[in-house]
């Protein structure tokens, strides 16, 4: 028996709307930041590690990389190969070390691999942070990110249903009426306008991390069998080893095969597990390049005699999963939708401060009445999570063209002190927020702006790279690296600009509507914008 | 070439399609037109927009496809709607009368209207 519920739909829909943005946009934000720079971690890769600035690759004998492989990791239990590409244009030799993976880059012109590069780099740090906040620990950024994910999905239904007036304001943006009334525009344009990508992005990004999220869909088909799951799923192989030695075949060959079986479809991927055993087995994978979807096809090969083993490709419930991923993961060849995909991610960011901007300065009179502190609370991690990332995210490049090549630090390599930086930072930026209160958003963007200013001289200062010089070596991503961090602070600089003045314009105090009640609000609003 | 030439039409056709449907909206009408009246818009004129502003977004998936086949033509589409939506909300705000000739060849002459 259902009672008529006394709370009506849409003011229900805004309380849900408004604590689930204010709880989780912080880190909401961080995801969106760090996933619109992961569209281009391997740019970013470019502009970390000089020494991967390598032109277009050459034809690459994989041959002679399982040479390098096993004079690196002669006694690894498995190593593996990701061939270069575009834009990674060094072969990436991978194998488990004594504290973790080991990921070494070998120029395919000379095949000699290059010094460790000292940094996790884009690829490294910013993707990993993206979906893990690199909080490890039994698996929590992952599943709070999934939150974020859920949350950001109740956000876009919530926010459609809350919105007063979805066709009438669909193009609003009046920047000029009250800080509330064009946040709230804004906030409404970017929400309503990229909706496909901003519900596509967290639904496709839940899918990716099903069997973790959803454990239940597996654990009843596969009655709980993890390997039969992989195997079905993955495509996972796996066979003993005879502990008896034996030579590897050629892997060229086995490329070769692999690609003429798959129509020309080229190969991006080759893993030895068991290396110089009788019962090595190849693992040859298929280029993500050039279709949407994020294919596993695999082909597995004896590693002595070089026959085909075993052949994956994914049925239809695991294809559907493995497009939707493609659709997030971008790992395609298409540069256009890279930039629109980055765009969107951006536009993300605009939907997510704006919302807060609106919460915060629909409240701050009110609870400036009232005595109540939860404005202050807000606006400190606000600012912190906003621009605070934004400026940690330029400490952790500045730290990487600044540290010396052999940086050790209270026990910590290099890339480790890098990532250091970067929260020390963040962290400073959150006790700055708590200082200087209001103040903090101009002094940041500010500071942004400085920062994005310097850091992109300080890779030609010590790499020699200036943009014209790296166009014409071939690495004009670290060019675009250089220039998008140019406009990074030229945006900031007119943020910070405008911001101060903003300060002044607004000593005469006039009350301002609260959000709770949405419809009141925006009434008030409405009322004032007619009026005058 | 013919990839790029398919994107910018596709791009076109979704601002374009959004352009029309703002301008059936009063106050963008104005900001756009430069007409104060306080009268409705034709219900004629309304419903040309609608149909002429869906039928450009529609058409803006054909070129999309037409530009990078139907797998990631359909992903350039979602976004190339996105982009087209944001510029005409921007162009809107800071700019109205750069859409005046596109008013322009959509509306007829005001003599011909009926009053």
């Amino acid at each position: 028996m259902s009672t008529p519920s006394p709370v009506p739909l849409r003011h229900s829909m805004a309380l849900m709307h408004t604590w689930a943005g204010v709880v989780l946009g912080s880190v909401l934000f961080a995801v969106f930041w760090m996933g619109s720079l992961a569209v281009f971690d391997r740019e970013i890769d470019r502009w970390m590690m000089p020494a991967t600035r390598l032109g277009p690759a050459p034809a690459v004998s994989l041959d002679a990389a399982a040479r390098i492989a096993a004079e690196l990791a002669p006694a690894a239990p498995q190593w593996s190969v990701a061939l270069p590409t575009d834009r990674t244009p060094t072969l990436q030799i991978r194998y488990p070390g004594p504290d973790g993976s080991v990921l070494r880059h070998v120029d395919p012109a000379t095949s000699a691999p290059l010094d460790p590069p000292g940094t996790l780099g884009g690829s490294g740090f910013i993707f990993p942070f993206h979906f893990s906040l690199h909080l490890d620990w039994l698996d929590l950024g992952i599943w709070l990110v999934g939150l974020c994910g859920m949350a950001m999905l109740v956000l876009v239904v919530t926010g459609v249903v809350i919105h007063l007036r979805l066709f009438r304001d669909f193009f609003m943006f009046r920047p000029s009426k009250a800080l509330t009334r064009s946040t709230l525009d804004l906030h409404t344009a970017m929400g309503v306008l990229a909706m496909p990508f901003h519900f596509i992005m967290p639904l496709s990004g839940l899918i990716i991390f099903f069997s973790l999220f959803f454990p239940g869909t597996w654990h009843a088909a596969f009655e709980n069998d993890r390997g039969a799951f992989n195997r079905e799923v993955f495509g996972n192989y796996q066979r003993p080893k005879l502990d008896s030695p034996g030579t590897l075949a050629s892997l060229d060959g086995m490329v070769a095969e692999a690609e003429r079986r798959w129509s020309g479809r080229q190969a991006s991927f080759v893993r030895v597990v068991n290396p110089g055993d009788a019962a090595s087995v190849v693992e040859v994978r298929r280029s993500p390049k050039d279709d949407v979807s994020m294919n596993r096809d695999a082909i597995f090969f004896d590693g002595v005699s070089g026959a085909v083993l075993a052949r994956f490709e994914s049925k239809p419930v695991g294809a559907v999963q493995r497009y939707i991923a493609g659709i997030h993961f971008v790992q395609f060849d298409n540069w256009l939708l890279r930039w629109l995909y980055f765009a969107g991610g951006l536009s993300g960011c605009v939907m997510i401060v704006t919302g807060f901007l609106f919460w915060l300065e629909g409240r701050r009179a009110e609870h400036e009445r009232q005595g109540l502190r939860g404005v202050r609370l807000v606006e400190v991690l606000t600012i912190g999570s906003v621009t605070g990332i934004i400026l940690s995210t330029l400490a952790f490049f500045v730290a990487n063209r600044c540290l010396p090549a052999q940086a050790v630090w209270l026990g910590l390599e290099r890339a480790e002190l890098e990532m250091l930086v970067f929260y020390a930072v963040w962290l400073l930026t959150f006790a700055h927020a708590a200082w200087r209160a209001r103040a903090a958003w101009a002094e940041q963007s500010a500071m942004i702006a400085a920062v994005a200013l310097v850091t992109a001289p300080l890779n030609w200062v010590t790499t020699g790279d200036h943009p014209l010089r790296a166009i014409e070596r071939g690495a004009s991503v670290v060019a675009g690296m250089d220039m998008l961090l140019w406009c990074l602070a030229g945006v900031a600089f007119l943020a910070a600009r405008r911001l101060s003045r903003v300060k002044v314009a607004r000593r005469v105090h006039e009350p301002l509507p609260r959000e709770r009640n949405l419809d009141e609000a925006a009434a008030a609003v409405e009322s004032k914008v007619a009026h005058g | 070439m013919a990839e790029a030439a398919f994107v910018v039409l596709a791009f076109v056709a979704s601002y374009a399609g959004f352009a029309l449907l703002a301008l059936r909206q009063k106050p963008h009408h104005a900001a756009v037109s430069g007409e104060r009246s306080r009268a409705a818009l034709p219900a004629s004129l309304l419903t040309r927009n609608l149909v002429l502003g869906c039928g450009l977004l529609a058409s803006s998936l054909g070129t999309s496809m037409l530009a990078q086949g139907p797998s990631f033509g359909s992903i350039l589409w979602v976004l190339l709607l996105a982009a087209g939506a944001q510029g005409v909300l921007f162009t809107l705000t800071y700019r109205p009368r750069w859409l005046r000739p596109l008013w322009r060849a959509v509306h007829p002459r005001r003599s011909s209207l009926p009053s």
